[in-house]
């Protein structure tokens, strides 16, 4: 079963939350689905990056709603989640209301986590919020930490960072990381999935295609990750 | 057999072959926000809208009373010796005075 409503939660701010949530919504809209962006954080980047989307020149239209009140998050999310093919939650960087409500309303958790010491440290809260949902829910909710901002030489920091995940019931680990590269936050910042940018950056869309394929299989790719020929080369 | 079917003269990297996701997805159970242990759970977030700060005192209303020094005294050593709060043992001696006159 292909996930529909895909929260994408880190008790530790900074890891990249919003990038991410971003790059998954915007990619799947370019793939052909109906996806809704669900902004549940109360500094509304999502919001504001989908904003300024509609004053660049991309075709592919994809809805926005931001609900900093995690009841209205959790009863709309409820009650429109079957009129799109996507949802995607972001929420803020701690633990809140609007990321435990997502928690309850969500097929599939993303957890974005950096390669660094203070993200290991957030794997255990976050573990420990999991098996309280886990219990209410009596159903573990399927969470996949991906590396975000990764070091793209494979560094023994990448390597440290995902034995943290060792042994975590609740928490596993997909091997699909985002490496550190400035096409995600430049995309991200204008609102564009990294296949939209002018200048393509054919690693980051490898990278992106890696994720979303893990997801939601080969049909959710975002184009070809070869760069464009120039006009007038062989 | 006279036919001999077509031989699939693709090269094996040409050929497409659908990757799944490799995500696991259970059937979506739906959840009930308005249970009140979910509810509770939800509130107790650091930014919940659990009540914070002194519970609710009860449903009584409450009355401001004026009463001399040495009576506050009174009650108050008397509230000290049988370990209750000087509210407690104003309401009490109310009850046992009401109780007589009816």
């Amino acid at each position: 079963m292909e996930p529909r409503v895909i929260v994408v939660a880190n008790t530790k701010g900074g890891v990249g939350k919003t990038t991410v949530a971003l790059q998954i919504a915007i990619g799947q809209a370019i793939a052909g689905k109906d996806v809704w962006y669900v902004d549940g954080d109360r500094q509304q980047t999502g919001l504001g990056a989908l904003t300024l989307r509609e004053s660049q020149k991309v075709k592919t239209k994809l809805s926005c709603a931001a609900y900093p009140n995690a009841t209205l998050l959790g009863k709309q999310v409820q009650l429109q989640a079957d009129k799109y093919d996507l949802v995607v939650i972001d929420v803020g960087g701690y633990d809140n209301a609007a990321m435990r409500t997502a928690l309850f309303v969500s097929d599939l958790l993303i957890m974005p986590f950096q390669p660094r010491s203070f993200d290991t440290w957030a794997i255990s809260p976050m573990t420990q919020l999991l098996e309280e949902v886990a219990v209410q829910r009596r159903q573990k909710i399927p969470a996949y930490a991906i590396l975000n901002c990764a070091d793209p030489a494979n560094s023994s920091d990448n390597r440290d960072a995902v034995q943290a995940l060792d042994g975590n019931e609740y928490i596993q680990y997909l091997d699909t990381p985002l490496c550190r590269r400035k096409a995600f936050a430049t995309a991200s910042g204008f609102g564009l999935c990294v296949s939209e940018l002018q200048v393509k950056d054919p690693k980051a869309m490898s990278e992106l295609n890696a994720l979303l394929t893990a997801i939601f299989g080969d049909d959710a790719q975002i184009g070809s990750n070869k760069p464009r020929k120039r006009r007038g080369t062989k | 057999m006279t036919i001999a079917p077509m031989p699939n003269l693709k090269p094996v990297s040409h050929q497409t072959v659908k990757a799944k996701p490799r995500v696991e997805i259970p059937e979506r159970k739906t959840v009930n926000l308005n249970d009140p242990a979910i509810k509770n759970f939800i509130d107790k977030a650091p930014d919940g809208s659990r009540r914070r700060g002194r519970p609710a005192t009860g449903r009584m209303p409450v009355i401001t009373l004026q009463l001399p020094e040495e009576i506050i005294e009174r009650l108050d050593s008397v509230s000290k010796s049988i370990g209750q709060s000087r509210a407690v043992l104003i309401r009490s001696f109310i009850v046992d005075g009401l109780s007589r006159r009816s």
